[in-house]
């Protein structure tokens, strides 16, 4: 039995019942203001050790320059392989009289015609570069200023503003 | 003044794969002294040796342009094939200021990328 499920009780067990009370409230309050103040700090904490912002929809251009670097250069790796195949198939036929050979190499020839993308993918691409802002690419731009012509240097024009060979030889013979 | 399947050609391209391109059409077409330059200071050094009927050359390329080689090649003193070479462009620019400014330089022919080996051949026995 404790002193608590006494009946009843003296003055002095009743004050120092009051005085342990008094000590255990004081104690509690200050466990309570310790979880006050911690409570605080972790509601704060979310904000100070917040993730970075989430970037903005705006492209990161220097990715963008080596995407596009990296399509030219398995454009030009690609199309090295092509044309080293066709070759090696002309060196095979060598000197071989067949039928059909005449359109063997007929083939052959438009498999060269059909690499003329590569040099116009180039082109296309060190135009995009510059736009990209390729320090690189403007570099040398720039170093190639000097040379007659470099300010007539346009590469390949989109479709609807290319003249045609067709155009060309008109003018051409015009002038 | 026609170009003949012996005639000394060269074909002038800082891209290796355009040299190739270029110069296994036109051995296709026939043509069997076909010689090759990478710039344009290649090339000059070149003519200076070389007696050569026919220059196809790019624009498009660095340090020296297609233009100002070809403009080099109408001014260059002594060289064998200075007057009479019959000079080429194969190029992607196809603007008529380019066309105008090849014209005033002394170019012989204009042939605009993407090309077929019978615009190619077209092209080159109209010289």
């Amino acid at each position: 039995m404790t002193d608590l499920d006494k009946e009843t009780y003296s003055a002095a067990e009743v004050r120092v019942i009051i005085e342990a009370h008094k000590k255990e409230e004081a104690v509690l309050k200050q466990h309570l203001a310790q979880l006050a103040h911690h409570i605080e700090q972790e509601q704060k904490k979310p904000h100070d050790q917040a993730p970075a912002p989430v970037p903005s929809a705006a492209p990161d251009m220097s990715i963008a320059i080596q995407e596009v670097k990296e399509v030219e250069r398995h454009v030009k790796k690609s199309i090295d392989k092509v044309i080293a195949r066709a070759e090696k198939i002309e060196k095979l036929l060598g000197n071989f009289v067949f039928a059909g050979k005449d359109t063997l190499v007929g083939e052959i020839i438009k498999i060269y015609e059909d690499c003329n993308v590569q040099d116009l993918t180039s082109q296309r691409v060190k135009r995009v570069l510059e736009l990209l802002g390729d320090e690189e690419t403007l570099k040398k731009k720039k170093s190639a200023t000097t040379s007659g012509g470099v300010e007539l240097e346009h590469g390949p024009q989109l479709p609807e503003n290319a003249m045609s060979q067709e155009d060309i030889d008109k003018m051409l013979s015009s002038l | 003044m026609q170009i003949n399947p012996i005639d000394y050609v060269l074909v002038v391209d800082d891209s290796a794969s355009m040299v190739k391109i270029v110069s296994n059409i036109i051995a296709k077409l026939g043509y069997k002294n076909i010689d090759t330059a990478s710039c344009g200071a290649e090339a000059l050094q070149k003519i200076r040796q070389t007696s050569y009927k026919l220059i196809l050359s790019d624009w498009n390329m660095e340090p020296m342009t297609g233009l100002e080689f070809l403009q080099n090649v109408r001014k260059t003193p002594n060289a064998p094939t200075a007057s009479d070479v019959k000079f080429m462009l194969i190029t992607a620019e196809s603007k008529p200021e380019n066309i105008i400014a090849a014209k005033q330089a002394g170019v012989s022919g204009y042939v605009v990328k993407p090309f077929t080996a019978d615009t190619l051949k077209a092209k080159i026995e109209a010289l």
